[in-house]
């Protein structure tokens, strides 16, 4: 009786093993890649937008393996855009012309690199290729309609346009080491935001990536907020639409009417 | 510690230099207040510039006009220039024109080709003041020894005066000096309004020349009497912008507004230096040069083949 039990309970832990096992594994598979970059920090960890906000710095600071490097990309939600394509009407103006759609877009895509990316990117290959996190490789991931047969200028021209409200950016040589002790080195990298930047949730992906490859991966949340004047303004213009107009047009007035007084005051002093 | 320059604009999304946006205020609000336009048809571009959206370049520009349209037209109402009963008269039939003009860019939106034909007709309406403005007020320098432009004008017995003398509904306007029938002015702002409508702009400057030269009324009360006209017709769309698209940033109106303000003052003062011909000629340059850059925008081919829906 107890020897039948021992057994039992011997088959039972070999079960739990091997669950534990297969558990662990999956996880591993699910992540995809190895390990996560360690003790990661960003600071601050949401953005406020106050009255004086002229877009910011953030700093990051972590631990990668010592033969690896650090790639970190902070995106938007993705959605459609609508834009207007300029085309030539009557063969001689310049015009807005046909609306088209772009889907899937992120709102926001800056990538911060190490002075090394030219070599890694020249290294990679395969599905976990540093090339996937370049602004060129949103073009697999952005479908455009109507269809043209144009897509490929039609993406060069969209990623102008991103690029020129700071919103795209690629910034290199923002990420430098030191401190390599075990086999891990410390990073820092300073994280330029653009004033354009929108309140809402945005994402910091941290990469390990290693002879091209990426082999990890940590992802944080960015909070981006109104703060202050500027919070309460949006407040009223979006909630209240009416009042903020009638308080705007007094607010003029009254402006114009004090310079009025003014200038007749001054008038008459002299 | 270094002194912020720059302010977050919480409805335009972006931040601007105070310095620069109170610049741009102060010389359009000179021009505002020496030839009575809104300067809508400047500012909005140069906005856009800056990076503010054109959607709130347009609305919060409206905003600041009511500020430097007010201060504009205090000081022109002291010197005497305004004519009340002239400009209630247009700003109706400009509301009615308004009401119109919405109508008619909607069955041309529909109809597709709506920007194409509000840029050409922009063009066009510049090249034709601007170029008229230009070579009546040049001739009118050019004949130093003659009297004031005014009073010769009104001594030339036209087609145009005899049919403006044989309408109904006459009335006398003391400020302006003219007789003229009610329906005139209620005409000339509907089509004004009409216009202005289909052009997006608050059409100062359609209605300075239509008030010299088909109206025939002297440059200064025409000065005035614009700047009285355009304070009402933005306080119109400053309320309305804010209430259905929420595009009317008010940190940046206001900035704008005190260079503005200030800038309409001057303009008023330097104003009554000038000649009537010395204004038109002038206010015909800014006119055509405006002209000139719009042509070469359609002409030449832009950095970016794409652009946001409701941008110029």
């Amino acid at each position: 009786m107890l020897k039948r039990s021992r057994a039992v309970k011997s088959d039972y832990c070999k079960i739990l093993q091997i669950l534990v096992l297969a558990v662990c594994l999956n996880l591993a598979a699910s992540a995809g890649w190895a390990e996560e970059p360690r003790q990661t920090t960003i600071t601050p960890q949401a953005i406020s937008i106050g009255a004086f906000y002229n877009g910011t710095h953030l700093k990051a600071e972590g631990r990668i393996p010592a033969d690896s490097q650090a790639i970190i990309r902070i995106t938007g939600h993705n959605g459609d855009l609508h834009l207007k394509q300029k085309g030539k009407a009557l063969g001689l103006l310049w015009m807005n012309l046909n609306t088209l759609i772009f889907e899937n877009v992120p709102s926001v895509y800056l990538l911060y690199l190490p002075e090394t990316f030219e070599e890694m990117l020249q290294a990679s290959s395969g599905v976990d290729s540093v090339a996937k996190l370049t602004l060129a490789s949103l073009e697999e991931q952005i479908q455009i309609s109507p269809e043209s047969g144009n897509e490929d200028q039609l993406f060069a021209e969209f990623l102008k346009l991103k690029k020129s409200e700071g919103l795209y950016a690629v910034h290199k040589d923002s990420i430098h080491y030191s401190d390599t002790n075990d086999g891990v080195k410390s990073f820092e990298a300073d994280l330029k935001i653009p004033s354009r930047i929108k309140p809402g949730e945005y994402t910091l992906d941290l990469y390990t990536v290693k002879d091209g490859q990426i082999t990890a991966r940590k992802s944080l949340d960015l909070p981006v907020k109104l703060a202050g004047f500027p919070a309460m303004l949006s407040s009223l213009a979006f909630q209240h639409g009416a009042l903020y107009g009638i308080l705007a047009t007094l607010v003029a007035l009254f402006a114009g009417l004090l310079m009025g007084f003014f200038f007749s005051g001054a008038k008459a002093g002299h | 510690m270094s002194i912020p320059w720059h302010l977050y604009l919480p409805i335009a999304g972006n931040s601007v230099n105070v310095l620069l946006v109170f610049g741009l205020g102060g010389i359009v609000g000179l021009l505002s207040g020496i030839f009575g336009v809104g300067g809508g048809f400047l500012m909005t571009p140069l906005l856009i510039m800056i990076g503010i959206p054109p959607t709130v370049a347009a609305a919060s520009d409206s905003n600041q006009i009511v500020g430097a349209s007010t201060s504009g037209t205090m000081a022109h109402f002291r010197l005497g220039n305004v004519d009340i009963k002239m400009g209630s008269l247009l700003l109706v039939g400009g509301v009615l024109g308004g009401a119109v003009g919405v109508q008619v860019i909607k069955i041309l939106r529909s109809m597709g080709n709506a920007n194409f034909l509000i840029t050409v007709t922009y063009v066009l309406m510049l090249g034709f003041i601007g170029s008229y403005m230009f070579q009546e007020s040049l001739q009118g320098l050019l004949k130093k020894n003659k009297p004031v432009e005014e009073k010769a004008s009104a001594s030339k017995p036209s087609r145009y005066g005899k049919l403006l003398q044989k309408l109904p509904m006459q009335i006398y306007f003391e400020k302006s000096g003219v007789r003229l029938s009610l329906l005139m002015p209620l005409i000339l702002g509907v089509f004004v309004g009409i216009l202005a409508a289909i052009m997006g702009v608050g059409g100062g400057f359609i209605m300075v020349p239509v008030m010299v030269y088909l109206l025939r009324m002297p440059m200064h009360v025409v000065v005035g009497t614009s700047l009285f006209q355009i304070l009402f017709t933005c306080i119109n769309v400053t309320i309305l912008q804010s209430y259905t698209n929420h595009t009317v940033d008010f940190i940046l109106a206001l900035i704008l507004l005190l260079g503005s303000t200030l800038g309409a003052q001057f303009g008023a003062k330097l104003s009554k230096k000038l000649k009537a011909d010395q204004l038109k000629i002038l206010l015909a340059t800014l006119v055509l040069v405006v002209m000139v850059k719009m042509l070469f925008d359609l002409l030449l081919t832009p950095n970016i083949l794409l652009a946001y829906v409701g941008g110029h």
